[in-house]
């Protein structure tokens, strides 16, 4: 009984054994299972670095200009720092604040309103979007086919030198499931490494009393879909989940993001409302509309921060910022 | 190409003795009175055959895009497959099945570069037709898709087949059109109350010849 149990547990690593290095499955071990099925797409070297090409070529847009890294800069959590909106080609614009790239293999959707089910099947909307990169997948299908140095790639990762939707999609999930945050100045805390300070500690019980019942530790969000009560902006009009699912209860409700690496991902919220992190604390703080019938019955409590609190959990927040993650070359422009 | 028709046929074909292979064959019957069809497109999947309560023929991994432009999609055929007993039904789905919906990226006739796929409300178009009311002049463009409840929009459909030689099972497309008010509704490109609406009066319109 116990070597068939090795046997599986065995079988199970194989898996994912190129996904994540030694150090970072060990500060992993006690986090929840990822989602991601790597069963299925088996992360390898050859796998992550083509992904990875693919991330920063700009030669996927329509008219060559603009890569995945445009929108989804590694050195501020894989976001658009300092856009409101995301911006394509020839200068467009779209609806919402470009999201974070950040422990991807455990979200079981993606996008402000959820509307992609699966990670593989993201990279669709970017390639494809009209105010992104506004090409088609058989066009980048194309490129990829008539590239030597890409065929030579898709071969050593995925042994045929043609490349399929399948596999070029697959190779954005290699590298973008490798993107995990887990080195934080929290992580490291809970794990004993380092000590917070009185502020820090105290950011903390904030954040346990009023926070983290939606941004839940260790992954800082929740693959669920809520109303913060944000006024809805009239030049958008973005209806959130509605969007999606058509059902009137979701208006209004949006992903519970990460807080990872928050103190880098500036601005705040799905449309990029807010450009400082205690405009955000502040929000929640002191100006939440409690009659808003839409707002989230977890916000439907006064919070009572003090101003003190207010910097405290700010500072606690900082503790989520991981410099192995935004400095780590491997996740970087390929050389 | 654009291509005008009043219905489509399509047919099952299978010899429950010696020649041990089925054939699905889809046929179009094109007249140019009513409509102009710029794209017919659907898949049908989940095949399977009975007999005596029994299920005979069941498809592994069964999706089929069939396509008005596309002459060798209307013919399905399964070469090795062998009856010992009378069959007296089919069944399959009219568009895919949730799993197909939530299984990432798909191969053969799911590639979403087919054009039936989604990409910012994950999921597969089930059915589309593209066209022109000529009486009117007006467009219009049917997207039906959604598999998720209570905005799913694929049916499932059963026949009974009372031949051992060919089913044949119609489509009729004009009269799928005729019922829908394209004053009201010329287009539908989202999961939602109305795919659902047109779903289900859809499924109405396949008959056994």
């Amino acid at each position: 009984m116990l070597i068939a149990l090795v046997g599986i547990s065995a079988i199970l690593v194989s898996f994912n054994e190129g996904w994540i290095d030694d150090d970072q499955r060990s500060q992993i071990a006690d986090w929840p299972e990822p989602i991601y099925d790597f069963e299925k797409n088996p992360i390898t070297e050859e796998g992550f670095q083509l992904g990875r090409k693919l991330f920063y070529d700009p030669e996927l847009s329509r008219d060559n200009t603009i890569s995945c890294a445009n929108c989804h800069l590694q050195y501020t959590g894989f976001t658009h720092v300092d856009h409101a909106v995301s911006h394509g080609i020839e200068g467009r614009k779209g609806t919402r604040n470009s999201p974070v790239l950040i422990n991807l293999a455990w979200n079981s959707s993606f996008h402000w309103d959820g509307g992609v089910n699966h990670l593989d099947v993201q990279a669709l909307n970017p390639i494809e979007h009209f105010a992104e990169m506004d090409n088609t997948l058989k066009n980048v299908l194309d490129y990829v086919n008539s590239s030597k140095q890409y065929r030579g790639e898709f071969f050593n990762a995925f042994g045929d030198s043609v490349a399929s939707s399948k596999t070029l999609l697959q190779a954005f999930s290699q590298f973008t499931t490798s993107l995990v945050s887990s080195n934080s100045k929290y992580d490291q805390f809970t794990r004993g490494e380092v000590e917070f300070t009185a502020q820090e500690k105290n950011g903390l019980k904030l954040f346990d009393q009023h926070c983290n019942s939606c941004h839940i530790a260790p992954l800082f969000n929740s693959n669920d879909f809520a109303s913060n009560g944000l006024s809805i902006d009239p030049t958008l009009n973005d209806l959130g989940r509605y969007g999606i699912t058509k059902v009137g209860t979701d208006s209004l409700k949006f992903r519970i993001p990460t807080l990872r690496n928050i103190e880098h991902t500036y601005p705040y919220m799905h449309d990029g409302r807010y450009r400082k992190l205690r405009e955000v604390v502040k929000y929640y703080a002191d100006e939440l509309d409690q009659i808003n019938p839409y707002l989230s019955e977890k916000l439907k409590a006064d919070m009572h921060l003090t101003e003190t609190d207010q910097k405290d959990l700010i500072a606690f927040l900082c503790t989520l910022t991981d410099r192995t993650f935004l400095y780590n070359r491997r996740f970087g422009f390929p050389n | 190409m654009i291509r005008s028709l009043l219905c489509l046929l399509f047919l099952v074909a299978y010899s429950s003795n010696a020649q041990d292979r089925i054939e699905i064959q889809f046929d179009s019957h094109q007249f140019a009175e009513m409509y102009e069809i710029e794209t017919l497109r659907f898949y049908i999947s989940n095949i399977e055959l009975h007999g005596k309560n029994e299920t005979h023929f069941k498809e592994e991994n069964s999706y089929h895009l069939v396509d008005l432009e596309e002459p060798e999609s209307w013919v399905i055929r399964y070469p090795n497959a062998k009856f010992n007993v009378q069959l007296d039904s089919i069944s399959f789905l009219i568009g895919t099945d949730s799993l197909a919906n939530v299984s990432g990226i798909l191969e053969g006739d799911l590639d979403p570069i087919k054009g039936m796929y989604w990409a910012w409300n994950s999921g597969y178009i089930n059915f589309k037709v593209e066209g022109k009311k000529r009486d009117s002049n007006t467009h219009f463009e049917y997207h039906l898709g959604g598999y998720l409840p209570p905005h799913a929009t694929s049916r499932k459909l059963t026949f009974p087949i009372n031949t051992d030689e060919v089913i044949l099972i119609k489509l009729n497309l004009s009269q799928f059109l005729d019922q829908i008010d394209m004053q009201l509704l010329n287009e539908v490109m989202i999961p939602g109350a109305d795919a659902v609406q047109l779903s289900n009066q859809l499924s109405n319109y396949f008959s056994i010849e």
